[in-house]
């Protein structure tokens, strides 16, 4: 979610003057050459955006760094450098100068937000939720990325039940079913399945690949002690997620819900097999989260 | 029917005119089975009215004031705020349309008070959408980067016009797969570069858009504000099918039985974690559709002007999101950013960095029923049975290529767009060039069971050289005289040699009188030619020989050949060799070392030196060798006129 306000902050702010037509070869050559003749805060900032794209990111912290000695304030290259430092110190240090130099309510609210993601990284999730509590207080409109961040840390705060709340209330304002799905899910480990049971049986009425919602009325079934549906519904999971799984090259969410459904019935090493899967891609450990729970409990 | 099909061509070719009450002339937008949005903007108060009715003469029908919602810059309105790039008395009206009846035709018309704007006049009209999961054949338009402003962006357009105008099918829907208005998608850039190029197509189609990067740098997809935004009005709310996103940068509507998801490639997250990856997820669980299309800027596959496997944005769109997309059964994903045409071969799970061909192609042929056949899937949405990857990048702006993609089946520099058609259970998709030639043609059939296994030794695509550019070649001057036209008979000699040593078929004298005859263009697989020879698979080499006479008193230096030709020739004066392009060595069934070219409209070539040849006031010949690369070449074009310029 950082990346993305991040991608959103500094393309907002790329000029207008970067060329459109070339590749991205071309274009660093371009700027590198202007930058030889006068260099600019401005072009060190467009080179980076072009290296980042490239995934160079050596070459795109030189540039950034390089932009702020020419112009200390350029928002821009701040903005971008937070996202490069991901939850280092120079990050946070960076982002609280983001803050403190911000000229107006938006900025402010840009600013802080990404101070609370710096902080969530570290893992000073109360900080980071203090902060996302103050943004929404400045603006709670087209606000998705920090109505998840701040869901985020209460569930690694441990506030399942202000989280299923939170998340509740901010699916009934925000339109989006990813805050619906996951105040279900929240409501689930929180022990709650009288609001969410009717919800999950429409879906699973409704929806051509159900295996997701048969996990889900597995797992009330579970916190309601009925044992044998909820293994029924898990059977009936691994049947149909089964041949939608490529061998060779799978789709991870699959695997992740696969996992989950080896956990709960009980075959935990299929369940860390599907879990070292996992790990093993990089997949962000946030995706299969619900699998990582499981396999703590048993 | 008939009246329908005139209406439809009047419409076209009478009422481009733009109303000057109008700073952005009307267009529609966010189309359902039921209602419509009708969005127009005006730099002077106005009492916004719009009424319609199912004929054009009686649009007894009004939308209420309350459902006409007012926009103005954020100087004067601090509720639904324009973007601030807006001239300050810049208002957008934004009109809903409810309560109308699935698959149904309307005429409309806006009002300032009781005066009409917009002239009695059939073009302003729009079509609802059947019901979902209604099984109705649905036609659409597919363009990316063309916001240029530019002839070529023009000529993409006016040859879409022209060919559905010819086959009298209008499309149906409209979707832009990013950078409609270079350089950074400001108002006046949209209102130049896309709402005036499209006229009038916009005012009765609604187009579905994706933000490119270059309308990022000034709108934003997490917040949903900006230039881009103020022009497209795209469902949050599931409105017209799906699930709802609560986001207008990424969104799903259906369209009878086809699912079409958009998703915002430049400036979101797109890692499975991110919103849109989950709501995608739970979209594709949802969706009870036939076949499903996805459109975004970045493309997963491409060596046009960008290259997928260095680019961050395209990487991650391939390792995060096709895999998604590929087990929700996908069948077409279009993308833009590379100016560029490539069409992919049948594939799944391409997701590897860099892309190889090896263990992901499911089917390698050309996907042309008249070729190696269609493509073929199970009915329904199947996960991983295959899709076809298109780069549709090539709208307007400058083509470019920078290497050869191992998944594309066809890689085309021209400037076009695609056109597609699903009806029964066959996705049928073509490019159209700009010149109104269909450049590739493939077909996917859906129905019944089919598994696939992947291809062990995969067709692969001819190698591009990096740095390898198409020579430049010289049009043709103006004001020229026809010596041979387009389209005349020739006798043209396919499947065997001809007798004798290399050139004496093209000497005057030979006798011919076994060949047979036909016109001119020669060739398959393009459909750019007239007289079909099946030739793949069998023979590379193709003969043809035309006698013309020359005018009293024609400067013989001045002559030159005009021609389309894929992928090589020699030409011959009277038995003499006068030119020879992409063929290094030899002649006729000797000849070698061919350069692959592709037949993208008429090149031109002065032919020096040819006065002593010619017989004026006489017969001559002139002859034609046309070589293909290879013998399973996807095709093959020779059709040569003869110029005398002045």
């Amino acid at each position: 979610m950082l990346r993305s306000r991040l991608l959103a902050l500094v393309l907002g702010l790329t000029p207008a003057c970067l060329p459109g037509h070339t590749d991205i070869n071309e274009t660093i050559k371009a700027l590198s050459a202007k930058i030889e003749q006068a260099p600019t805060a401005d072009l060190f900032f467009q080179r980076a955006t072009e290296y980042r794209a490239l995934r160079e990111k050596n070459h795109t912290l030189e540039d950034l760094r390089a932009a702020l000695k020419l112009e200390p304030k350029h928002r821009a290259s701040l903005i971008a450098l937070i996202g490069e430092l991901e939850q280092s110190d120079e990050a946070l240090a960076t982002a609280k100068k983001l803050v403190e130099d911000a000229k107006s309510l938006l900025h402010f609210h840009e600013a802080t937000f990404l101070l609370a993601n710096v902080h969530h990284l570290r893992g000073n999730f109360q900080k980071s939720l203090e902060l996302c509590q103050k943004t929404l207080k400045i603006n709670s409109a087209h606000s998705s990325d920090t109505y998840l961040l701040l869901a985020e840390n209460l569930l690694k705060l441990k506030s399942t039940n202000e989280a299923m709340k939170f998340l509740k209330e901010t699916w009934e304002s925000q339109d989006s079913i990813v805050f619906r799905n996951l105040w279900i899910d929240t409501a689930l480990t929180a022990g709650e399945t009288k609001e969410v049971l009717p919800i999950i049986e429409e879906e699973l009425a409704s929806s051509r690949f159900r295996s997701s919602w048969l996990i889900r009325r597995a797992r009330a079934s579970l916190v309601r002690g009925k044992k044998e549906a909820a293994q029924t519904d898990l059977r009936a999971a691994l049947l149909e997620i089964t041949p939608r799984i490529n061998p060779y090259r799978p789709d991870l969410t699959l695997i992740a819900d696969r996992g989950l459904i080896h956990a709960l019935t009980g075959n935990k090493a299929l369940a860390k097999l599907d879990l070292e899967t996992l790990e093993k891609s990089g997949y962000p450990p946030k995706a299969y989260r619900l699998l990582r729970e499981a396999l703590a409990e048993e | 029917m008939k009246s329908l099909v005139f209406l439809f061509l009047s419409s076209l070719f009478v009422s481009a005119e733009i109303v000057e009450e109008f700073s952005r002339q009307p267009y529609v937008q966010l189309a359902t089975d039921n209602s419509i949005r009708v969005v127009w903007r005006s730099r002077t108060e106005m009492k916004p009215k719009v009424v319609f009715g199912t004929t054009v003469d009686d649009l007894s029908s009004e939308v209420p004031a309350d459902q006409i919602l007012t926009r103005m810059h954020p100087s004067l309105d601090q509720e639904n705020p324009i973007f601030k790039d807006a001239p300050v008395d810049t208002r957008q009206f934004e009109a809903t349309v409810t309560g109308l009846k699935p698959l149904t035709s309307y005429y409309y018309a806006i009002y300032d008070g009781d005066e009409r704007l917009t002239p009695a006049d059939s073009s302003y009209r729009f079509k609802t959408n059947p019901v979902p999961g209604s099984d109705t054949p649905v036609y659409f338009w597919v363009v990316g980067d063309s916001g240029t402003g530019g002839k070529a962006q023009a000529q993409v357009h006016t040859s879409m016009v022209e060919h559905t105008a010819k086959n009298g099918r209008p499309i149906d829907l409209y979707l832009h797969v990013g950078d409609m208005a270079y350089g950074s998608g400001t108002n006046k850039e949209f209102s130049d570069r896309f709402f005036k190029m499209y006229e009038p197509t916009l005012r009765n189609t609604v187009c579905w858009g994706s933000m490119g990067n270059h309308e990022g740098r000034t709108s934003k997809g997490a917040t949903g504000i900006g230039p881009f935004y103020d022009a497209f009005i795209q469902p949050t709310k599931a409105e017209a099918g799906g699930l709802p996103s609560g986001k207008e940068a990424f969104y799903s509507f259906d369209w009878g039985k086809v699912h079409f998801i958009c998703l915002d490639s430049h400036d979101l997250d797109r890692r499975p974690t991110g919103e849109m990856a989950q709501w995608l997820k739970a979209d594709l669980e949802k969706t009870k559709a036939e076949f499903l299309i996805t459109f975004f800027h970045h493309p997963p596959y491409t060596k046009g002007s960008h290259d997928s496997d260095r680019e961050g944005q395209l990487i991650e769109m391939r390792e995060h999101i096709m895999p998604i997309l590929e087990s929700g059964g996908v069948d077409l994903v279009f993308t833009g950013h590379s100016h560029i045409y490539e069409r992919s071969m049948l594939i799944d799970g391409a997701y590897q960095t860099p892309s190889v061909a090896k263990g992901v192609i499911l089917d390698d042929g050309d996907g042309d029923p008249a070729g190696d056949g269609a493509y073929r899937k199970s009915a329904g949405l199947k996960p991983n049975n295959g899709h076809v990857s298109i780069v549709t990048g090539h709208g307007g702006t400058g083509n470019r290529r920078s290497g050869t993609h191992p998944v594309m089946r066809k890689i085309i520099l021209d400037h076009g767009s695609c056109l597609i058609t699903i009806a029964d259970d066959t996705i049928k998709g073509e490019m159209l060039n700009s010149n109104g030639v269909i450049r590739d043609h493939f077909e996917i059939k859906k129905s019944g069971e089919v598994t696939h296994t992947v291809v062990e030794n995969p067709w692969q695509p001819e190698p591009w050289r990096r740095g390898q550019k198409k020579p430049a070649t010289p049009t043709a001057p103006r004001n020229a005289t026809v010596i041979i036209d387009k389209n005349e008979t020739w006798s043209y000699l396919a499947g065997s040699h001809p007798s004798g040593n290399a050139t004496d078929w093209a000497a005057p004298d030979y006798d011919v009188s076994d060949w047979k005859n036909g016109k001119a263009g020669f060739g398959y697989g393009d459909n750019d030619d007239t007289t079909e020879i099946n030739m793949r698979g069998k023979f590379t080499t193709v003969y043809i020989r035309k006698e013309f006479e020359l005018p009293k008193g024609a400067n013989l230096e001045k002559l030159g050949l005009h021609v389309s030709y894929d992928d090589a020739f020699i030409a011959y004066l009277n038995g003499h060799e006068v030119h020879r392009q992409g063929v290094d060595k030899r002649q006729g069934k000797d000849a070698d070392g061919f350069t692959n070219h592709d037949a993208n409209g008429f090149d031109f070539f002065p032919l020096k030196g040819v006065s002593k040849i010619l017989k004026p006031g006489q017969k001559n010949v002139l002859a034609i060798e046309g070589h293909n690369v290879n013998i399973n070449s996807s095709d093959f074009t020779l059709h040569p006129r003869l110029l005398l310029t002045k």
